[in-house]
């Protein structure tokens, strides 16, 4: 299952986690940094695992880590508990690394390397990788999750807050551009 | 005959774009793909970026926090003072726009009567006249 469906679905019981997590998320409201703290340290492996989704270098995904939870920290207010925290959470999360990945536009991605996994042809492979080094920020960062992640553009919609028509553009522009690529290469 | 050709290339490629990853090609598609040796390159390529993009950027080990992650996310929480700024500042254009409304309203109101009434007495001329007459008359 991908990082981020998992994400949505949730490891533990959901009554289990409702009860402590409201808790912690009142206290945290109060200023209780303590109980923000544990909130930290339970959501951070998951969000760890998206941001490194879209960042190779350690220190990135450290950082939009980061930025994830201080962002809730100063945001926490707007939280509605109507929805799982998670989601909250992976929206923030994602717009931070959307942000980033923008604010580096023009600066070249770095090419995936791996080199571990089997591969039937890892020329191939590595030809391909160099052809998706010519993505856009913005072009890859949808594609992940649509192509990556396997998300609808009504689930993408819903998770970072974009209306459909929005989503529906980025993704024809992005889809284009990798038909392009591929068709060069 | 070319055109239909390449209508038929610019399709299938298309189809392929938009499906879901991992799903069925279509048997027309398929058959297409066969014979197609450019085509067929196209959907293993494609096919591997998808896989490419899939897989996480990072390496496995950046994708775990250390015990001291928590910590040094909130060293880096905003002190009160600073988040007392922070409300100053976002407050700053709803309060200068605030300030334009009233000066706005002020100048654009019309005075009131009673002081419509004075000022209108003020410019007749008659009743700058009978004040002249009225007055003493300077002198040494």
């Amino acid at each position: 299952m991908h990082t981020l469906a998992r994400m949505f679905m949730g490891a533990e019981p959901i009554a289990d986690v409702a009860d402590s997590e409201a808790g912690l998320i009142r206290a945290s409201l109060n200023g209780d940094q303590d109980a923000f703290a544990a909130l930290v340290r339970k959501h951070q492996s998951r969000v760890f695992h998206l941001a490194g989704r879209f960042f190779r270098r350690p220190e990135e995904v450290e950082e939009v880590a980061q930025e994830t939870f201080l962002r809730a920290w100063m945001k926490l207010g707007t939280y509605r508990a109507d929805a799982p925290f998670e989601h909250w959470l992976t929206r923030l999360c994602l717009r931070c690394a959307y942000d980033r990945l923008r604010q580096r536009k023009g600066e070249p991605e770095a090419l995936e390397t791996d080199v571990e996994s089997p591969a039937p042809d890892p020329d191939a492979r590595m030809e391909v990788a160099k052809l998706l080094a010519h993505l856009s920020p913005a072009d890859r960062f949808v594609l992940v999750l649509l192509d990556g992640e396997g998300w609808s553009v009504a689930e993408i919609a819903e998770r970072l807050g974009w209306t459909r028509v929005n989503v529906k553009v980025r993704a024809h522009r992005a889809r284009k551009r990798l038909r392009r690529l591929l068709e060069e290469g | 005959m070319e055109s239909r050709q390449s209508r038929e290339h610019c399709a299938v490629r298309d189809r392929l774009l938009r499906s879901e990853p991992d799903s069925e090609i279509a048997a027309a598609d398929r058959a297409h793909l066969d014979a197609c040796p450019e085509c067929a390159a196209f959907a293993r390529r494609l096919e591997l970026a998808r896989e490419l993009l899939r897989r996480p950027a990072a390496s496995a080990a950046a994708l775990e926090p250390d015990a001291s992650f928590a910590l040094r996310v909130i060293e880096r929480l905003p002190k009160p003072a600073e988040l007392l700024g922070w409300a100053a500042l976002r407050a700053l254009p709803a309060a200068v726009v605030l300030v334009l409304a009233l000066l706005w309203i002020g100048v654009s109101q019309p005075p009131p009567p009673e002081y419509k009434d004075l000022l209108s007495e003020a410019t007749s001329p008659d009743l700058v006249l009978t004040y002249a007459a009225l007055a003493p008359e300077a002198g040494p």
